[in-house]
């Protein structure tokens, strides 16, 4: 009976965590059929929609790669840029970006390729649990030398992940999404930025409803409302 | 000024009042001729009347006595009524003028003008209750609906009881509960009934001979003390099902019943290479919740995706998607279903007319071809990259949150470490009972006098005393006494030991 007990435990675990587990919706219209349809412009509206709703790197992804078959280029630069800041370890955006002629500069998590995967989302969270675990039970009795090995391991195993996800998050970039003008602090142009060009941010303040960003080496100012889907929360 | 206000709105108030006075006859919903039935003649809102001058309507009879009054005051609203006898001479509608009603107060109210039916009575309606069933239509053919109609007319004083009574085995049940209504009907002698009708909608797969009857059981109030149970047999529903003739049967016929209609209909005629449209086809019938969705070949550089029906009561409407992947005129084929009319016994067939589709030149761009920059070269990218992933994960905590997740992950983990330590800890916190017990099992004599010595302040009852008192005395005649501890302190300790 005891013995059954972790069993019914572990069970119960599952289960639950089965029902937590996010499913597709049931019933709902799909936003991919008019895209699997051959209409990808009439399934744009609806994924954006997603992403913004859910804030997943794969929904964002989907709405890039549907933006860029229809032909909307900031809109598909937009969506994969998003889906690239929100998992810097993922390499699908990078090379969906790249296909699009977008490189952008590596990161840290593109330079460390797989050995950033453990340490990055919740399994970095997961694996910093149980070395915290193990550090905690440290503290109050001795352990045997395999247990300690294993914390040290986790932290080890999360720590470049952890560490490059988030230097690769101070450094953002933004995807134009309509065609603008890159601006010197009078407001006069310096240059036509297109829709679709990707350029990195400055500084994270705006200023008069401008963001300071770096363009083919240029520094200078770009309208903020040019940096988003119209209608899309900031 | 407010004695001036108050005096104008009680004169509103009773004129109000006095405005509300109204009179009507309350007649029955209709009444056989030559039978005489009580009505009543109300005044709301007044006082009470004295006298009234009833119409004459040629064919109807009043009495000139009141049989019965009354006064009903329901909140504060007072009606006054009195029963009057009528009888109307044939059948007709009769139309009752306004007429004149005197009123206590002096004053008088003209009634509301009413029309009184005469009908024949219901012959059928005779004892207490009459249980009778039918289909509507009586011959069908297999697969067209029928109802099958159970109707309980039953007089006031009955209430009725279960019922076996229902659609037989075979029938296919087109709907899951029955219909239910209920009326009144009169009978010959001008009572009224109370009357419950259940309808099934159904249908049969197979031809032959119906037969539906049964029982109704119902209860019969004589009095407030008297009451039994009574058997009414159902009288039984006869149906026909025949069969579906060979000849002139269409090749295509898959036994739809009809009669049927078709509307099909583009949500866009117009449309460019790069948008769609929707093919609906509405179809009009009995039998239209149960029709397939047609099969249909679009024409060459047309696409069609179907969607889910949509149903209505009596129509279902089917769907397609069509894209075009060229520009171009499209004639999207006319729509032709054939169906059996039941009522001519001929087969029929239901169309449409063919619709025009105008696709105009987009700005679709190939899904295999990568949009690249102005000025930069494109690079051709495998289709897989502009596969959708369709992922439903978990959003990923954002990048600038980690270090705060990893923090509160390392401090539960830490504290969640720490806890098994804390809580044994707790677990063995002082317990001098305990302690008493441990140092007695030891020989520890020192010990037990310094673990009895704790545990005075919580000795409790004069029982815990008494047993304390013993084993000091025990535990000094063993220290100093030089003499072995003697067993009867053990009983001494187990009584302190849960202290």
């Amino acid at each position: 009976m005891r013995r059954a007990l972790p069993i019914r435990l572990g069970l119960g675990l599952f289960l639950a965590l089965a029902w937590l587990m996010p499913h597709p919706a049931q019933g709902a219209d799909d936003p991919y059929a008019a895209w699997m349809q051959g209409r990808p412009a009439e399934s744009v509206t609806d994924l954006l929609e997603q992403a913004s709703l859910h804030q997943r790197w794969s929904d964002w992804y989907d709405c890039g790669l549907a933006a860029a078959a229809a032909g909307e280029r900031g809109l598909a630069s937009y969506g994969l840029v998003r889906a690239h800041a929100l998992e810097p370890q993922r390499q699908e955006p990078l090379e969906a970006l790249r296909s699009q002629g977008i490189t952008l500069p590596p990161g840290w998590c593109e330079r460390l390729g797989v050995l950033a995967i453990p340490g990055a989302g919740w399994l970095g969270g997961a694996l910093v649990l149980v070395a915290g675990l193990v550090l905690g039970l440290r503290m109050t009795r001795p352990l045997p030398r395999g247990l300690l090995t294993a914390g040290v391991v986790c932290l080890v195993v999360a720590a470049p992940g952890a560490i490059g996800t988030w230097h690769d998050a101070a450094n953002p970039f933004l995807a134009v999404v309509s065609d603008t003008a890159l601006l010197d602090s009078t407001g006069a142009v310096l240059s036509p930025v297109p829709a679709g060009m990707v350029v990195r941010q400055e500084d994270a303040r705006p200023w008069d409803g401008r963001v300071l960003v770096l363009v083919d080496g240029r520094r200078g100012w770009i309208p903020l409302v040019d940096t988003h889907p119209p209608g899309l929360s900031r | 000024m407010v004695r001036r206000l108050g005096l104008v709105w009680l004169l509103l108030m009773l004129a109000v009042r006095a405005g509300a006075v109204e009179a009507h006859l309350e007649l029955p919903e209709s009444i056989p001729p030559d039978v005489t039935v009580t009505v009543k003649l109300i005044v709301s809102g007044g006082g009470g009347l004295t006298d009234f001058h009833l119409p004459t309507v040629p064919g109807l009879l009043f009495s000139n006595q009141v049989i019965q009054h009354g006064v009903t005051i329901i909140n504060g609203d007072r009606q006054d009524w009195v029963g009057i006898e009528l009888r109307a001479t044939s059948l007709g509608d009769y139309l009752i003028p306004a007429f004149s009603i005197n009123l206590e107060d002096g004053t008088s109210v003209q009634s509301t003008p009413a029309v009184l039916h005469v009908k024949s009575g219901d012959q059928r309606l005779k004892g207490l209750a009459v249980a009778e069933a039918s289909f509507d239509p009586p011959t069908i053919v297999p697969g067209q609906p029928t109802k099958l109609i159970y109707h309980l007319s039953i007089l006031r004083s009955v209430r009725p009881m279960d019922v076996s009574f229902g659609p037989p085995g075979d029938a296919v049940k087109l709907t899951t509960e029955p219909q239910q209504t209920t009326g009144t009907g009169i009978d010959d002698q001008g009572r009224e009934w109370q009357v419950y009708t259940l309808t099934w909608n159904v249908t049969f797969t197979t031809p032959g001979e119906r037969v539906v009857d049964g029982e109704q059981q119902i209860a019969v109030e004589e009095d407030f003390f008297d009451q039994h149970h009574e058997t009414v047999p159902v009288r039984p529903a006869r149906l026909l099902v025949t069969t579906i003739p060979d000849a002139g049967r269409p090749d295509d016929f898959t036994g739809v019943i009809g009669p049927l209609t078709l509307e099909a209909a583009l949500a866009r005629p117009q449309i460019t290479s790069d948008q769609g449209t929707v093919l609906s086809l509405t179809v009009d019938g009995p039998q239209a919740a149960q029709l397939h969705q047609p099969r249909w070949t679009p024409p060459a550089g047309l696409r069609a995706y179907p969607l889910d029906p949509v149903d209505e009561p009596g129509k279902r409407t089917f769907r397609w998607d069509l894209t075009s992947a060229a520009s171009g005129e499209y004639t999207i084929p006319s729509f032709d279903i054939p169906c059996f009319l039941p009522d001519s016994r001929t087969f029929s067939r239901a169309s449409t007319s063919p619709l025009r589709l105008l696709v105009l030149p987009g700005t679709r761009v190939i899904p295999t071809v990568p949009v690249g920059l102005p000025g930069a070269a494109p690079a051709v990218a495998p289709a897989l990259h502009l596969m959708p992933l369709r992922l439903h994960t978990w959003p990923a905590p954002a990048p600038a949150h980690l270090p705060w997740i990893f923090a509160f992950a390392a401090l539960t983990g830490i504290l969640a470490g720490l806890a098994p330590g804390e809580i044994r800890k707790l677990q063995t916190r002082e317990h001098p009972g305990r302690d008493l017990a441990r140092a007695i099992a030891a020989r520890d004599l020192d010990g037990a006098t310094r673990a009895l010595a704790r545990l005075r302040p919580r000795l409790g009852d004069a029982q815990q005393v008494h047993a304390a008192e013993e084993l000091r005395r025990e535990l000094d005649l063993a220290r100093y006494g030089g003499r072995d501890l003697a067993p009867a302190a053990l009983a001494w300790v187990s009584q302190l030991e849960r202290l």
